[in-house]
Parts: C-alpha cells; structure tokens; sequence
C-alpha cells in the first residue's frame, strides 16, 4: 500500500491521539504513589483502547476473507489495520506502564513489539518496493504464474535452438522434460538446413541457457548477471552464421526475461515475506491477549 | 527483429485465480498452529492450578514462596472486574488474606481489615479513610522490599492533613524531610524532661573520686548503651536485692535494639551509689537496703531488726532499762511482755532507720521525689522516675546504627547540663547534616544519606488487646490451596 496524501487524517490522528494518551499517562504517572499500573481507571482505559486497536487490525483479515462484508472499503480497513494497529503499541506500553509485567504480559508485549515492527517494515516495503518492481522488472508477471511462464521460457528457447540448429542427441533430455510438463511434444520443424555455427550455439544452448533456465545454477551462471550475459552473447555472435545472429539475440532476450522473474521472485518474498511472522504472531496475540483481559478482571 | 512470445492468453493458465496457491495452507497452518499454541500455554498451566503465568509481575521477596499460589491473596474471583465497578468488598477480601499472616504483628480492626495507623484514635471524629494494605504495599512489583514504601505514599495525606481530617494534632503540611518537617516536638514545644529523678550528667562526666578513694572519669556508654547489653555495666553490681527494678516505671515493656537500656539502679547507679543504712552491718549484715519500695524496705527492715531483736537481747534490755530503774533480763519477763518490749524496740529502730533513709537526705532523697506526701502507713509515695525510654512518640531512632558517631556530636549540651529538665535531644537540624540531598564535595559536602519517611515513622501500630494466636502451619505458607470456588484444602 503507498503511503500517500490520503494517509494524511490517519498520521494526524494517530499522532494527536499518541499525544494525548502521552499527556493523560504523564499526569497519571505523576500522581500515581507508586509506579502507574496497568489496573488503575488510566491503565484500563488504555488497555481497553490498545485492545480495541488490535481488534480493529485483526478484523481486516476478516474483513478480506468475507468479501460480502460491504462495511467500508477494503483500502479504508487497510489504513485503519496500518495506523490503529501501529497505535495499539504506544497505548499497551501507557497502559503496562512501559513495563512488561509477568510471563504472559511479557509475551504479549514481546508479540506486539514484534507485530507492530514486522508491520511497520511491511508497510515501508510495500510503500517502497512497487515502485523498484516496476523499474526493475518491467516484464513482471502474475506471481502465481511465474513457474508456468518460466517453462514457457523454455519451451520457446527450445524450439528457437531446435528451429535453426536441428534437434540432437544434446537437446534430447530438455526435450523429454518439455514434453512431460506439457503433456505432448515441444514443435519442432520438418525441415532442417545445416548452417555455420549451428553447433556452436547448441553447445551454448547446452551448457548455459538450458542449466540457467532450468534454475539449477541461477547464481553461478554467466547469464544471472546481465553484464556477463551481454558479454556471454556477445563473444557467441561472431562464431554464429549471419543467420544464427537474431537467435542468439533471441536467446538473450529470454534469458533477460528470466532473469526478470528471478528479481521479480525475490521482490515479492521481500514485499510478502514479513507477512509469515505478522500473521501467524497476531493469531497468538488476540488469543493471549483475550486471556489476559480475562485474567486480568479475575484476579 | 525482436521475438514474439505470442500472447499472453496462450501462455499463461487462465484459470489460475481458481487454485490455492501450494503455501497457503502452509501459513494458515502457521496462524492456527500459533493460536493453538497460546492457548494450550495458557490452559495447561490453569489445568494445573497453576495461575503464575498470569501474575502481573515478580513477587516481592518476602512473598516469592507464594509466587504459584495466587489463591493465597486473591481470596476472591473477578477482583479487579469489582473494583471497576467500585466494590471494595475484593479489597477487603483482600486485606484479609494479607492480615491471615500478618494480623498477628499489625494492629488492625477485625470486622473492617484495617490496618491501624500509628495516629488513629487521637481525633476520633475525623476517622482515617479506609486504606487497602496494596494502596501502599504495591505487589507483583518485582523482588523489591514491600515494606519499603516510597515517601509519596505519606505525602499523600501529610502534605495536605486538613483534606482527610476535620482536625488534627500534627503539623499538618509535611512534603518530606525538608523545611516543611517540623522540629522535634517536645524541643518545638520548649517542654522539660518530665522524668521525676535527679540527674547531674556534668557533675557525673567530670572526675569523680570512687568509693576506694581512686579517681573516675564516666563516659556516656557507662551507662547508656543501645539494646540489651552484654558486656557488663561497670557501675552495676546486680545483687540479692533485685526483685524489681526501674524497667518497672517505663512504659516499653520490651528491650529493642534501636534503643537505649532503661536506666536501672541495679545495673547503673548502685556502684557509686549504695542504699547504706548500716556501715557497720551489726544490725542489717548487707549494710544498705533494697531499692525497693518503702513499703518492701520496711519489710526488709523489719525482718533484719527482728533477727537481730532474737539474738541480741540485750539490745533490748538495755533500751528499755527505766532511768534508775533496776535491771533486767527479757527471760524473766512473762513471753508477751518480752514479746510486746520486742516489737516496740524493733519498731522504733524501723523508724530511726526510716528516718535515715527518706528524711536525712542520705539515700533516697538524693534522687528520688517524694516530698511530704504519704500512704496510710506513714510511709513516703515515691513518685516513678519515668525516665523516658523513647523521646519520639512518632518516629524512632536507631542509637545501634548511629554508633559509630560520637555521641556527643549530637548530644552537645550533655556536658553543661545540671538539671534533669533538661532535653539533651540534638534538634532536627543535626540529622539534617546527614539525612539531606548531598551537596557540596569533599570538605565541604553534606547530606547524602536517606531522607525517606519509613526511616523513622512506621505507619503500623502493633496490635492492641487480645493477639490471636496464631494458627498457620509452615505447610500452609509453601503448600498449595484449592482454588477460589472450591473447599479448601491445606495439602500435607
């Protein structure tokens, strides 16, 4: 989510509100005897409200999943998840009095710091990272289809290599595992005229573009790099027949391509990555905490 | 010629959107795997009576044994929940499970579990306001001394008296250890030392000549000391008289080491100065009477005389010669008539003794008031010394950690003082050169040490009346009780 001008009244009130909480615990702290507790008539109004906070933040996960839930947009929850959430932390260390309590308080503590930090870094890498993704990726694909298109690539580097080279002994097994993927054999033409250098760009085909695409050495490989890529197809050219030329350019061109969803990949475990701690800790936050209000009253 | 991937309708699986992406099951698992296991932290250990994972912190270090056992205290369910809605029948639930071990020590009402304070009953119709143990005693606040409690907790109503109570006795706006501290009241007061015997400390801290004629320079420690003592007193000699002593006219019954050993005759004074009635020991064979009262001095008097009635007849006979009358022997008396001369000599000689002791100004008198007034035997009413044994009625004063000062460093008028009236008390301001926020370096600094309220003023009073006896077993306190809701039981 950007985080632009229509966050604005959020900001203002999380900050006015932050401030305002300040105030009244400031107060409270200094007419308290001893130190301001959590079961005091401040402690539990702000317990009460980073309760309330947490609620509102969990429900958008409710709100998504129940998409008949028509009550406000679904950009509307994300902006409340985002502040309110963020806002709960302040109001939960004024309400404990920045102290962390016993074993259950301290965990919940310790899940909130680490809910609302997982929460702000997401909202910096998805406020930041959109705008990397499309300069750095301009060929991006839908996440989900990222495989199938990776064997797209394939496909098309195969047919490229077999169209101008003739199938061999040397693409046999790339041409086996085409055919198990797509459940029938990868097109290949009819007719094959030898030219110069054919063998040449097998061999390359072979050893790097296939190894590269399959992703067995993503990292190792010349063409993981796009200035050794270049370099790579560069000093491939002038071993190649004239009419070998646009093929090898071709094979870059997929080759950039793949190299665009590896970044693209590694984009997205970034730009989703953090939600694997957000989520799962805030399921265990809203039970303990449930637990703790319960408790709490009790003793 | 740039390559043509063809369209994208071709190479992409359109349907997509209809299958579950492979990790989120994964991470729904994770969620649910999270929240599952929250809960069953939280539950086993309630399953197991064991509700520590709930405390709101550590326990103090005088209750860290209680630590598991919650139920202990909090005698009553949904507390906090009652007094949201401003119920203080938790509270005092609550009071008195702190009073269930702590009654016995803390003075307290019974029916309303409160603590008495050191102050109640002096203006009986400005009652305290009700005052929960926990407002001042905060629990669960990590291994802290509980009762260490922090001056704003006393400043609270001192600093304002008049706002809790119509009237009150004591200074009424107190906000700590500063200017707003009163002196100490009986030198504020200018009132005299009340104590009803005759006391020269200038005359007994200059050279004195002893009873063998050697010379003798007293110090304080002679005969002040903190707590009982276990060294001997070098102007005590405990002897066959001691039956009762001057511990009898204070008003603490009991020896603390905070304070100094009552002044006693027997341990004090009776080196120098013996009750010698009979230097030569022919009548009374221990010279002096017991310092005690008259009336047991004329006992004494009287039982010696008689003996000596039985054995010297001839004391008698010559007493009673008449002027020119004949001699004779109590023997050839009729029993009663020599019975009758006996207890008429012995009388009369109690009453020369008498005599010696209350009016002659040898003995008694030389410490002791008792003017004109007597009992219905004739017999002086001494008044009871009641030498004070503690000067703050409020506040106390550990002579046992200040001795290492001089003690003169605070009592500077001992050595000038002539008359008992006067209150040897250093002022509020000697503490002040310690008890103060630290100021100044090396030479010149000053203060430095504690200036908390709980110091010197303790907010308890002990228990008056009849104390319970107390009933706890040490299983009690370290065992574990059936929690709220159910019969208790004390496992053994």
């Amino acid at each position: 989510m950007k985080l632009d001008s229509s966050h604005r009244p959020w900001l203002i009130g999380t900050v006015v509100t932050i401030a305002l909480a300040g105030v009244v615990y400031a107060i409270h702290a200094a007419s308290a005897i001893e130190c301001p507790r959590g079961d005091s008539a401040v402690g539990l109004v702000f317990g009460v409200l980073a309760a309330a906070c947490l609620l509102f933040a969990w429900l958008l996960s409710a709100r998504k999943r129940v998409l008949l839930l028509r009550v406000g947009t679904l950009t509307w929850w994300m902006r409340g998840h985002l502040w309110l959430g963020f806002l709960a932390l302040p109001l939960a260390l004024f309400h404990g009095a920045f102290a962390f309590g016993g074993p259950l308080t301290t965990v919940l503590m310790v899940l909130l710091i680490v809910i609302v930090v997982s929460g702000i870094l997401g909202a910096a890498l998805q406020h930041a990272l959109p705008g990397v993704m499309t300069a750095q990726v301009p060929r991006e694909h839908t996440y989900e289809q990222l495989d199938r298109m990776r064997w797209n690539l394939r496909q098309e580097a195969y047919e490229l290599v077999v169209a101008a080279c003739g199938p061999g002994v040397e693409t046999e097994a790339e041409r086996a595992a085409l055919e198990a993927f797509a459940g029938h054999p990868p097109h290949e033409p009819k007719k094959i005229t030898t030219v110069e250098g054919h063998q040449t760009l097998k061999e390359a085909y072979t050893l790097r573009v296939v190894p590269y695409l399959r992703g067995i050495e993503n990292g190792a490989s010349p063409l993981a790099d796009s200035t050794q890529a270049v370099m790579f197809f560069d000093d491939l050219r002038p071993r190649l027949g004239p009419s070998l030329h646009p093929v090898a350019s071709d094979l870059a061109d997929i080759c950039d391509e793949a190299r665009q969803m590896v970044r693209q990949s590694r984009l997205h475990l970034w730009l989703h990555g953090w939600l694997w701690i957000h989520v799962p800790l805030s399921m265990a936050l809203i039970v303990l905490m449930f637990v703790h209000a319960i408790m709490a009253l009790y003793y | 010629m740039a390559r043509d991937p063809g369209f994208i309708w071709h190479r992409v699986k359109l349907d997509y959107f209809r299958r579950r992406p492979p990790f989120r099951p994964v991470k729904f698992g994770l969620c649910i795997g999270c929240a599952l296991l929250a809960a069953v932290w939280v539950t086993a250990g309630a399953i197991r009576s064991d509700h520590s994972a709930f405390s709101s912190g550590a326990m103090s270090a005088g209750h860290r044994m209680l630590a598991d056992q919650c139920h202990k205290c909090h005698t009553e369910a949904w507390h906090s929940l009652r007094d949201v809605f401003g119920s203080s029948e938790a509270d005092q639930a609550m009071n008195r499970a702190c009073l269930t071990c702590h009654g016995a020590s803390i003075g307290h009402d019974p029916s309303s579990a409160v603590a008495f304070h050191q102050a109640s009953g002096v203006d009986q119709s400005s009652p305290e306001p009700w005052v929960g143990c926990a407002s001042c005693h905060a629990e669960h606040e990590g291994p802290q001394r509980l009762s260490a409690v922090a001056d704003a907790t006393c400043i609270r109503c001192h600093e304002n008296l008049t706002e809790s109570l119509k009237t009150t006795p004591f200074h009424a706006q107190i906000s700590g250890f500063d200017e707003s501290h009163p002196e100490i009241r009986v030198l504020a007061r200018r009132e005299p030392d009340q104590a009803k015997i005759a006391l020269n400390h200038r005359l007994h801290l200059s050279p004195l000549r002893g009873r063998d004629g050697s010379m003798i320079q007293m110090s304080c420690a002679d005969c002040h000391r903190a707590g009982p003592a276990s060294a001997p007193w070098p102007y005590g000699t405990p002897t066959r008289h001691e039956s009762i002593d001057s511990l009898a006219a204070h008003s603490e019954p009991t020896l603390q080491s905070a304070y100094m050993t009552p002044i006693r005759y027997s341990l004090h004074c009776q080196a120098c100065h013996e009750l010698t009635v009979d230097r030569s020991g022919e009548r009374i064979p221990e010279r002096s009477v017991p310092h005690e009262t008259p009336r047991t001095i004329r006992t004494f008097l009287r039982g010696r005389l008689t003996e000596f009635a039985a054995n010297h007849p001839e004391a008698i006979e010559a007493a009673e010669k008449p002027p020119g009358g004949a001699r004779f022997t109590l023997r050839e008396l009729p029993p009663k008539e020599a019975d009758r001369l006996r207890t008429e000599w012995v009388n009369e000689q109690v009453g020369l003794f008498e005599r010696l002791i209350y009016i002659d100004g040898k003995t008694c008198t030389k410490c002791h008031e008792y003017g004109a007034n007597r009992d219905a035997d004739g017999l002086p009413v001494i008044a009871p010394p009641e030498i004070p044994y503690r000067w703050f009625a409020h506040a106390s004063f550990d002579h046992e950690r200040h001795r290492t000062i001089d003690c003169l460093e605070c009592h500077a008028t001992v050595g000038s003082s002539t008359a008992t009236t006067d209150v040897l008390l250093p002022g509020i301001e000697t503490c002040r050169a310690c008890h103060a926020p630290r100021t100044g370096r090396g030479e010149s600094a000053a203060g430095g040490v504690s200036t908390e309220c709980a110091l010197c003023h303790t907010f308890h009073r002990p228990p008056t009346g009849n104390i319970e006896q107390p009933t706890r077993s040490i299983r009690d306190l370290i065992g574990h009780v059936a929690p709220i809701g159910t019969k208790a039981t004390v496992s053994r």
